[in-house]
């Protein structure tokens, strides 16, 4: 009896030690959802003879102000590029002659500066503001190392993109718009577990698609304010301004 | 004879586990944080039912063959009952991943190879009709 007693205890004793080596075996929290495609996409409703508006635009590539954090990630950084070539396009369908688009100023030629009317830049101010959640560690009991923290909040966007048009040999704004970005409350929860690094988790899928939705919906709205904004009748109007920055530059120089 | 059974049957089979988690995993694995490890670029391709599959079962057949090293000489329906009792704790654990209670990823692939791997414990042990049957009429 005692016997059986200790073969019992044995035998549960085995299943103890692997059921932890099980749980050596099993992945770690690991997100499971693939990140959804960018559609960072605009067409401009229609399109003018190319030419047509007879001023020439060089087109500097949109760049974020400040210090945002996130500049250089996904889906920020298509966001931005994606934004300069269908800003590219819709110059071209609205009938403008078109230099670049460069990545920065310093990029542009004195050829280019010379051949062009105005530059222009587009400015992206944006913030993300974390309204409500955050970080949350989650303790493993048993083992230590399966600890880790998850990312849950509503992240609110918010802010602004200004056109800037410039002379563009003294770099002189000579126009100016601004399309506010529509405050929206998003709701991101991570898939994976994270060491908390303070800052908001975009490569992980519960984070990166529903963020890379709001972004594609900011897109389309402002884009289509741009191209209303972008009236080649408006930007003539600018042509007297234009050679009278050059000429007083010349005689400065001079 | 005992030493050669431990070897083949329980530690070579974990071994083999714990070699293709090295050599052949992402390096998700708690496995990989617990010994503060690197997990290597895999050296060659092996099919996944081997990657995946043959792992959990290598890991149930050791776990099966170390209750039948503890019972072997006792008792044979008690041997079978924690044959029992191992298995629907395995299947069960693919449940509890399936449901998110427990960490990992539900394959009903590891579920076939938990209950094979059960089978072929059964069979080593003589716990088929057949053999059973043949038993029975030559007494």
């Amino acid at each position: 009896m005692k016997k059986n007693y200790q073969l019992h205890f044995a035998s549960a004793l085995t299943l103890v030690v692997f059921a932890f080596l099980f749980f050596g075996s099993v992945a770690s929290r690991k997100a499971t959802t693939p990140l959804a495609p960018l559609t960072f996409d605009y067409s401009p409703p229609s399109n003018a003879l190319p030419g047509s508006a007879k001023f020439t635009i060089a087109l500097v590539n949109p760049s974020y102000t400040g210090n945002f954090a996130y500049a250089s990630q996904s889906p920020f950084k298509e966001f931005r590029h994606s934004m300069g070539d269908d800003i590219n396009e819709l110059l071209i369908a609205r009938g403008f002659n078109l230099k670049g688009p460069f990545e920065t100023w310093d990029n542009m030629l004195y050829s280019d500066k010379q051949q062009s009317d105005v530059a222009i830049t587009v400015e992206i101010d944006m913030n993300i503001q974390e309204t409500s959640g955050g970080w949350r560690y989650h303790q493993d009991v048993v083992i230590a190392a399966n600890s880790y923290n998850s990312y849950n909040a509503t992240l609110n966007f918010n802010g602004k993109l200004t056109i800037v048009a410039m002379e563009t040999t003294s770099r002189q704004k000579i126009w100016s718009k601004s399309v506010s970005l529509p405050q929206n409350g998003v709701a991101v929860a991570t898939e994976a577990g994270y060491p908390n690094t303070g800052i908001i988790p975009f490569t992980d899928p519960g984070v990166y698609n529903p963020v890379s939705k709001t972004l594609s919906e900011f897109y389309k709205s402002t884009l289509g304010q741009i191209y209303a904004y972008m009236e080649p009748q408006e930007m003539l109007t600018l042509k007297d301004q234009i050679i009278q920055i050059r000429k007083n530059s010349t005689i400065q120089s001079k | 004879m005992k030493s050669k059974f431990i070897l083949f049957h329980i530690i070579l089979p974990l071994v083999n586990g714990g070699a293709t988690y090295l050599f052949f995993r992402n390096g998700n694995q708690y496995f990989f944080r617990w010994f503060h490890m690197q997990p290597s670029e895999e050296p060659f391709y092996i099919p996944s039912i081997i990657k995946y599959n043959l792992v959990d079962g290598l890991w149930l057949y050791s776990l099966l063959k170390t209750i039948e090293f503890i019972w072997k000489k006792d008792s044979r329906t008690k041997m079978f009952a924690w044959f029992g009792i191992a298995t629907t704790i395995a299947v069960m654990s693919e449940w509890l991943q399936k449901w998110k209670i427990i960490p990992g990823t539900f394959d009903r692939v590891d579920v076939v190879t938990y209950l094979l791997v059960l089978c072929l414990c059964l069979y080593q042990n003589k716990f088929n009709p057949y053999t059973l049957t043949l038993k029975t009429n030559l007494q």
